[in-house]
């Protein structure tokens, strides 16, 4: 019997385990895998295989029998508010599988498959710059990072070369360059709203092609990948044959899968991390299978917990043992706490006179982007509020047909689209929420879901700094509109609730105390030194910029680092 | 196609209906009816024909020759709720009625003229399932039309791989 024991023991046991196969822990993966590492990747969602598993990713709309609505028989389970599509179903998750709480309003977006969010993001990816790194240090909130620019620079540099970026050189001191292929162009109207505040505000405003994750001009390592350029299909959400944008099932899960050093295992919605307490070490993780609900155990030198921020939280804190009764490496009492997102509540829009000579044609599927400009160099003496917000502008020229009849002019009508007389700008704010310590997750004390895992509950709200924040964005963007000439300007505070931005972070912030930190600059745990967390979770503060490409590059240093550590017998 | 065959599987006989539009004279047995619905066949052929009526086909371009009738059916079975399927089916019976009384003929016999006026008339009706009636067919009606290959492809230039974006394009006069 105990022989049978260790044989099984043994066949569980991994140099490496990831939980998570999403954004980050696609990128922990394919770096462990490529150092040699043997490596396990756990997932609670089912699999999702690259093309294979996309059945909606070549359809034209005329193919989907009821045009994208959703028969009421697949409806059941997924909640009544949702808005559901038949393109995108396949990613949608049903109420069931992990109901939380929200204390005060939240909203949790959840992708359980492999590949995560990655499957679903709008690949929007621009690097932070110490303005960023410094915020917290010279604004006195939360703790100093860390880490600078100078230590995650070769790190974008190397995801940003694997994952293919589009974007230009902008030469920008607040969103360093990055590695890049060509851009997808601004349109006529943004290269004219792009004069026009240069015009007004000189060096203090930009507006560029925002960064993303679509190759443009596939280089050698993408065509390594199976991917090719993106063409432009824009229905990178249901997954892309082509591979044109990065996702963790494109690109890091199949390579790291190459090397034959990966093990990935679906289905396992892993329950906690196991520290033992005799070897003051963790020694691996254990795991429901979401099938036969048994609880089983897999084993290895080091664990990266990369099951996006909140869930990654979840899981540290339902790590107990009788060294951490409070959660793994929570001596300080700080798990959970200083959650931040971003403040996407501000919108506005306005009609652009003139071009109407002009149009689109095609398909984009990315924007322009204002970088932050708000207290950059220096806190400003007439700004109420503390750090800035980003923005995200969209133009186009839209048509429309007066329905208004029925019969042939109706058809006619249908038939013959007008241009509409003006472009119409839309934009929206990417705000940094300044950490606070109520804005917090913890475990719950009675409810658990159907797994006996004890259900999360976030309790998260705005402040007055997001509510200035908004009310400068509408404030400014107004302005901005105006010295170009927009007109029917429209802007609102709409007022969402914290999450809707898809940006959660921290709870598991880096820091060079102990004391105030939960992780040091490598990612590890300060009090259990074989666990990484590298996804949002890590994030001291949350900058304005989408946070994903940060993100990954900090998943790949702490990779290569673990991986030098394991060499040296540190870990 | 036969007429009469199709009279019979339509069931229109019966229903008081004795001849088919003339739209109708291209359709097979199988096409007529969607045998697994819940509207009757009667019902179904009332639909095309309401769906005809807000766009009817010019060039083989319209609701039925892009097969919206179907698409419809098919919607109300399986993506609306019971009440509003009902309210539907009853409205297509008042309609009915409102045509055999106003012109005495059926819906689908009355012309192009005459059924716009019915509907017309579902659209400024007081009675808001009359309303709802008409709104829903018809915002159904034309996004299965918008929708559909032809219109798409032909009509808006939708290309389902259009390989590049240009924001900078000359509107030709
Ligand atoms: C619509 C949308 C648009 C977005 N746009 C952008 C953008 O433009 N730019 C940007 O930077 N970011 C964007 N994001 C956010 C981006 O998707 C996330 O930041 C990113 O995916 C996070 O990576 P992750 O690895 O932390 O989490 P995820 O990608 O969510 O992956 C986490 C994985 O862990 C698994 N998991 C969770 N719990 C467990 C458990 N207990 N056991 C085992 N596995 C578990 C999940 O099933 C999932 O597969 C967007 C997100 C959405 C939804």
């Amino acid at each position: 019997m105990a022989n049978l024991n260790i044989v099984s023991k043994k066949k569980r046991t991994y140099d490496a385990i990831v939980i998570g196969s999403g954004a980050t822990g696609g990128w922990a993966a394919k770096e462990l895998c490529d150092n040699g590492l043997n490596t396990l990747v756990l997932e609670r969602g089912r699999d999702v295989k690259h093309i294979e598993d996309y059945p909606t990713a070549s359809k034209a709309p005329w193919e989907f029998e009821f045009r994208g609505t959703v028969p009421l028989d697949k409806r059941t389970g997924y909640g009544s508010g949702k808005r559901l599509r038949m393109e995108t179903l396949h990613w949608q998750l049903k109420d069931d599988e992990q109901p939380y709480i929200a204390e005060k309003p939240f909203r949790w977006f959840r992708g359980y498959h492999v590949g995560g969010k990655s499957l679903l993001w709008a690949r929007q990816t621009q690097r932070w710059s110490n303005f960023d790194f410094e915020g917290p240090v010279r604004d006195g909130f939360a703790v100093d990072w860390p880490i600078r620019y100078r230590d995650i620079e070769p790190w974008y540099d190397h995801v940003e070369k694997f994952a293919g970026i589009a974007g230009d050189k902008d030469g920008i001191p607040e969103l360093p360059d990055s590695i890049v292929q060509p851009a997808i162009d601004l349109n006529v109207v943004e290269h004219y709203f792009k004069e026009k505040i240069k015009e007004h505000y000189g060096d203090d405003r930009h507006l560029v092609a925002a960064r993303c994750a679509h190759l443009t001009d596939p280089q050698e390592i993408h065509l390594q990948q199976g991917r090719s350029k993106c063409l432009h299909q824009t229905m990178c959400n249901r997954g892309c044959n082509l591979g044109g944008y990065f996702s963790s099932n494109a690109s890091t899960i199949p390579w790291a899968m190459k090397t034959g050093n990966l093990t990935m295992r679906p289905d396992s919605v892993v329950h906690s991390v196991i520290y033992d307490d005799e070897k003051e070490k963790v020694t691996g993780v254990r795991v429901i299978d979401r099938h036969s609900k048994e609880m089983m155990e897999f084993y290895a030198n080091i664990v990266f917990v990369n099951a996006s921020a909140l869930n990654s939280n979840m899981i540290l804190m339902n790590s107990r043992s009788n060294r951490f009764p409070n959660g793994l490496g929570n001596d300080n009492g700080l798990l959970g706490k200083y959650i931040a997102w971003h403040n996407y509540r501000g919108n506005a829009s306005a009609s652009v006179p003139g071009f109407e000579d002009k149009k689109t044609e095609g398909r984009r599927p990315s924007y322009a982007y204002i970088p932050r400009f708000r207290n950059v160099f220096e806190q400003e003496s007439d700004v109420d509020f503390r750090r800035g917000y980003a923005v995200g502008v969209s133009t186009g020229r839209g048509s429309n047909t007066n329905t208004d009849t029925i019969g042939d002019k109706l058809r006619e009508n249908i038939l013959n689209p007008e241009l509409n007389e003006n472009w119409h700008i839309g934009t929206w704010m990417m705000g940094e929420t300044v950490p606070l310590e109520k804005n917090h997750v913890r475990l719950s004390k009675d409810k658990t879901d159907k797994y006996g895992i004890p259900q999360l509950i976030v309790s998260c709200e705005w402040d007055e700094n997001d509510d200035n924040m908004t009310e400068d964005y509408l404030q400014e963007m107004t302005a901005m509109f105006k010295r170009a000439g927009f007109t029917n300007i429209d802007v609102e505070d709409t007022h969402s609730p914290p999450g809707a931005d898809i940006h959660e972070m921290g709870g598991v912030r880096m820091g060079h105390d102990p004391e105030t930190s939960l992780i040091n600059k490598w990612n590890q745990l300060h009090h259990a030194k074989n666990v990484f967390v590298t996804d949002g979770a890590c994030m001291t503060s949350t900058g304005s910029q989408n946070p994903t490409l940060t993100f990954m590059a900090l998943t790949a240093r702490a990779a290569n680092y673990a991986f030098e550590e394991l060499k040296k017998g540190n870990l | 196609m036969k007429r009469r065959e199709a009279l019979k599987t339509l069931g229109l006989a019966a229903a008081g209906l004795v001849t088919l539009p003339a739209w109708a004279s291209g359709w097979t047995a199988r096409d007529v009816a969607i045998k697994s619905s819940t509207f009757s066949s009667t019902e179904q052929a009332l639909l095309a024909s309401v769906a005809d009526t807000i766009i009817p086909a010019k060039n083989n371009v319209g609701a039925i020759p892009q097969e919206v009738h179907k698409f419809l059916v098919r919607l109300f079975d399986e993506c609306y709720e019971k009440e509003k399927r009902e309210n539907i089916k009853r409205q297509l019976n008042v309609m009915n009625n409102l045509a055999m009384k106003d012109f005495d003929s059926s819906f689908m016999d009355s012309s192009q003229q005459q059924r716009e006026q019915i509907l017309l008339s579902f659209s400024e009706s007081e009675d808001e399932s009359e309303q709802e009636f008409f709104q829903l067919v018809k915002i159904e009606t034309i996004r299965g039309f918008r929708t559909s290959k032809v219109v798409m492809q032909d009509y808006h230039g939708y290309r389902l791989v259009p390989g590049f974006y240009n924001g900078n394009v000359d509107v030709e006069a």
